[in-house]
């Protein structure tokens, strides 16, 4: 346990992943606006900005309006307020957000910036944190599913299934990976539904090649030939022996997947393939406001650090529990 | 040896065979009419009939399936419903910029990773070693267009020391080869430095150093040729990648590559020439990692005999 907390890699990795873990958990309660929430006046304001808006609905019925204001003041049931633009504006006080005045006028920070919308930006990216964790786990869950079956198929009655398998695996690998999601996403309606079943499909090869190996191995050792003696099944032998003793590694590259599908999501989207505006997954924004890179770089750069930090946390947490389960099996 | 080459060759050929069964099934499952998509859907039925049988759409899904491999195996790749021209031509009208992007971050790769490996070997653990090795994990990890938008930012706005995208000179490639090349080098400094601590524990090491030897000597004439194989290995697993277009990077810096055509093909739903660069790229990627492994077996023999005795 000591040995855990003096490895670096795994404090940084771990922190980063439980930090997107709570904000994509959590977003809705953390961020400090509504992902999609626009303020037009406020368009492409740099990091820190903090202006007053006005939150109201014309009616009862319809959704809450913001607006940026500079001057407010209470007449009777209405407040006078007066525009960018020194236009002047009469609403009802019933018609502001939650009802009262201290609701409906607040004063809102940027800590991050807006975007060409007036949106605030951290609040997309804690949104988004949901968005990329699902897809990673999700997309890692099914590579790992139809890696762990096809590989465990394999390396169990090895022969002509055997070789059938891993000559899909090479075939799967004869084509590049970003090259073959584009293919696939480019077959759908781009979603997000589409990007993490096509992550899945394509990135299993590795989980299959890597539980036929630890199958191969273990199907040797003597506590699975005397279980083999007793007259089990291979499924049980399989489900009861043989996989709960190459858990480790699985678990390694599940993680390690996780990163790849982080990284996989946001290159989708980033080339307009994945998530749809105005969903806020942090490619999807950097597809959006790259062309504002001049005037707004934060715009850019904030998601990116988002996708950049998920990635390395996770494959540092990945890299040291490989280090730390087993110290042979450091690659490279 | 030469059984060791024959058997790797073989061995591509059903990846190969893979490939154009996905290509031609993705035809099939991509939505929308072909036809449609060609002619537009203000034409009459009859003409979407006529046309379907002139391109053979009406026969049985087999032989379309051995049409389109007989017309592949003779490099027709059919015409851009786009522009009309023959996917063959554009593709190699694109193919060279990717080829020259490609070799270019490459060699920025190689030149980067290997001596940030080496120097970071020389004293492990100092903080120069650490630093180094946490720059190359980050590089590792951070997507590519981030990396990319960063460079255009800081070093073609602000600074302005070279034009941010486009197409051109020798100016035009820095950027976006620095771009695609830079998680290569963040992969082979990673390598190196293993690679060049393993050999320099070792006893000709030793030997080398007893004999007085001056270190950098030890260094650069016993140690450093030892890095050969972690070079191949990164070009092994990314120079593939690379040709099969970098369509992030390409889209960023708006080069004229296969990456960017591509893309473009599968936005305006061109479905020949989606098919042909896909095809082609995959080919490209398939035989990049055959020569890479045919050079393995040249440099290390271990290599060539474990592999033959494995099939």
């Amino acid at each position: 346990m000591i040995k855990v907390f003096k490895d670096p890699g795994i404090i940084i990795g771990l922190s980063f992943v439980l930090l997107i873990t709570i904000l994509g958990i959590f977003a809705p309660w953390i961020a400090p606006q509504a992902p999609n929430s626009q303020t037009l006046e406020f368009r492409h304001k740099p990091p820190g900005f903090s202006g007053k808006v006005v939150n109201y609905r014309l009616a009862p019925n319809l959704p809450y309006i913001t607006i940026a204001i500079k001057k407010v003041s209470i007449e009777n049931d209405n407040i006078i307020v007066t525009d960018k633009l020194d236009r002047q504006l009469q609403i009802a006080i019933k018609n502001l957000e939650g009802g009262r005045f201290e609701t409906g006028i607040k004063s809102i920070t940027f800590w991050l910036g807006t975007d060409q919308f007036g949106r605030d930006i951290l609040s997309r990216i804690i949104h988004g944190a949901r968005i990329s964790l699902t897809i990673g786990f999700s997309a890692s869950l099914i590579a790992l599913v139809i890696g762990v079956i096809l590989g465990a198929l394999a390396g169990i009655n090895g022969g002509r299934i055997d070789t059938i398998i891993m000559r899909l695996t090479d075939i799967m690998f004869g084509f590049p990976t970003l090259l073959f999601l584009i293919g696939i996403t480019a077959a759908m309606e781009p979603s997000l539904n589409v990007v993490f079943m096509a992550v899945g499909l394509v990135t299993w090869p590795g989980m299959a090649r890597l539980v036929r190996g630890q199958v191969m191995q273990l199907k040797h050792m003597e506590y699975v030939q005397s279980a083999k003696a007793l007259g089990f099944s291979k499924t049980t032998i399989l489900l009861k022996h043989i996989l709960p003793n190459s858990l480790a590694p699985i678990i390694v590259t599940f993680t390690l997947g996780i990163a790849g599908a982080i990284m996989a999501e946001a290159s989708l989207s980033f080339l307009g393939l994945g998530a749809q505006p105005p969903t806020p997954s942090w490619g999807a924004m950097i597809n959006s406001s790259k062309d504002y890179l001049r005037i707004a770089p934060w715009a850019s750069l904030a998601p990116g650090t988002a996708i950049a930090m998920a990635v390395l946390g996770f494959n540092l947490l990945g890299d040291s529990v490989r280090d730390l389960l087993d110290p042979t099996m450091k690659k490279g | 040896m030469i059984r060791y080459f024959i058997n790797r060759l073989l061995q591509a050929i059903p990846v190969l065979f893979g490939v154009i069964i996905i290509t031609f099934i993705l035809m099939y499952v991509i939505p929308g009419d072909p036809v449609v998509s060609m002619v537009g859907e203000r034409y009459s039925e009859e003409t979407i009939q006529r046309l379907r049988e002139e391109m053979h759409l009406n026969d049985p899904v087999p032989i379309q399936f051995i049409r389109y491999v007989g017309n592949v195996l003779k490099g027709d790749f059919g015409k851009s419903f786009i522009t009309g021209e023959p996917v063959t031509v554009t593709i190699m009208e694109k193919f060279p910029n990717t080829m020259m992007l490609a070799v270019v971050a490459m060699i920025f790769a190689v030149l980067i990773g290997v001596s940030l490996g080496m120097i970071s070997s020389i004293s492990p653990g100092s903080i120069l070693d650490r630093g180094i090795m946490i720059l190359a994990l980050a590089g590792i990890s951070a997507p590519v267009f981030w990396v990319g938008l960063i460079l255009v930012l800081v070093v073609g706005v602000m600074l302005q020391w070279l034009p941010p995208t486009g197409f051109g000179g020798i100016e035009y490639i820095i950027l976006p080869a620095l771009t695609l090349g830079l998680r290569s080098a963040a992969y082979l400094a990673r390598l190196t430095r293993s690679t060049m601590l393993e050999v320099l524990s070792q006893d000709y090491i030793r030997t080398a150093r007893s004999k007085g030897l001056p270190e950098w000597k030890v260094f650069l004439k016993h140690a450093f040729p030892n890095t050969l194989i972690p070079v191949i290995t990164v070009i092994g697993t990314d120079f593939g990648s690379y040709l099969s277009g970098a369509v992030l990077t390409e889209s960023i810096f708006g080069w004229p590559g296969m990456g960017r055509l591509a893309l473009e093909a599968i936005l305006k739903r061109d479905f020949p020439v989606i098919q042909g660069t896909v095809l082609f790229m995959a080919v490209m990627f398939v035989m990049v990692n055959v020569i890479v492994d045919l050079l393995y077996g040249v440099i290390d023999p271990r290599i060539r005999m474990e592999r033959t005795g494995k099939q």
